[in-house]
């Protein structure tokens, strides 16, 4: 599809993450693989920071060219702003497109617990659902991939229904021909 | 759960299921498509208007640990 960009909502980027936006160069280079998009084409957004646990290998988020757009500026400025300052980097002229991955962890703590990796605070269901409307109408979004939702730790069975909802409330519909 | 573009940007929609728990602590992560389409995901899409093509799901992934030095 030639999307060379993309713009991720994590509550923090992990080297494990497969689907991280870039790896730590250290842990790119220990292991052999090449970061897949650019530093600089990447947005980050809800990301939040805990103390014991916010470089990754001797890296960290902010020593990058990515575009962090923290919990903190989310909630000063609002989710418009977020998303105007997200689409920033991955609506340039020589980017083709961007993919939005959403790691559902982002997400306030208390609201999707069914989370491998959990920190209180995130993104309430609105304000997720604002930014992610907001970054799909984007003329050049070209999907939206949901990760770290594990049903295993929703013995209740009810948080995949307001995920979903979420998830259809964010794309956009169908244009008319 | 990937949802993506076939027709950019975004009228109509491709949902890939991929049950993977790679790059996860445990396993569990692999059933989050199952639940998504039990959660009635598609249909939903379908019912607000989305021009959907559901392109199933991928084969299962089955967690296990990564020993150190392995490539994932």
């Amino acid at each position: 599809m030639g999307c060379r960009a993309r713009i991720a909502c994590y509550e923090r980027p992990r080297a494990q993450d497969i689907a991280a936006p870039e790896p730590p160069r250290s842990a790119a280079r220990r292991d052999g693989l090449r970061p897949l998009v650019r530093d600089e084409d990447v947005a980050l957004v809800g990301y939040r920071a805990f103390g014991d646990n916010d470089h990754v290998l001797e890296e960290h988020i902010r020593d990058t060219a990515v575009t962090v757009i923290d919990l903190p500026e989310v909630r000063e400025y609002g989710a418009a702003r977020a998303v105007g300052k997200a689409l920033g980097p991955v609506t340039r002229p020589d980017v083709e497109g961007f993919w939005v991955h959403l790691d559902v962890d982002v997400l306030d703590d208390d609201l999707m617990p069914a989370v491998d990796y959990r920190h209180p605070g995130g993104l309430t269901w609105e304000e997720a659902t604002e930014i992610l409307r907001g970054l799909l109408r984007a003329s050049g979004a070209r999907g939206l991939e949901v990760s770290i939702f594990n049903p295993r730790l929703d013995p209740g069975g009810s948080l995949a229904q307001p995920l979903s909802d979420l998830i259809t409330n964010v794309v956009p519909a169908s244009r008319i021909r | 759960m990937t949802l993506g573009a076939y027709d950019p940007p975004m009228s109509r929609i491709s949902v890939v299921g991929v049950p993977s728990s790679a790059g996860s602590y445990a396993a569990g992560q692999d059933q989050a498509p199952g639940a998504l389409r039990s959660a009635g995901l598609v249909e939903a899409l379908v019912a607000a208007g989305r021009e959907v093509r559901d392109d199933g799901d991928l084969p299962v992934q089955v967690w296990r640990p990564v020993r150190a030095g392995s490539r994932r």
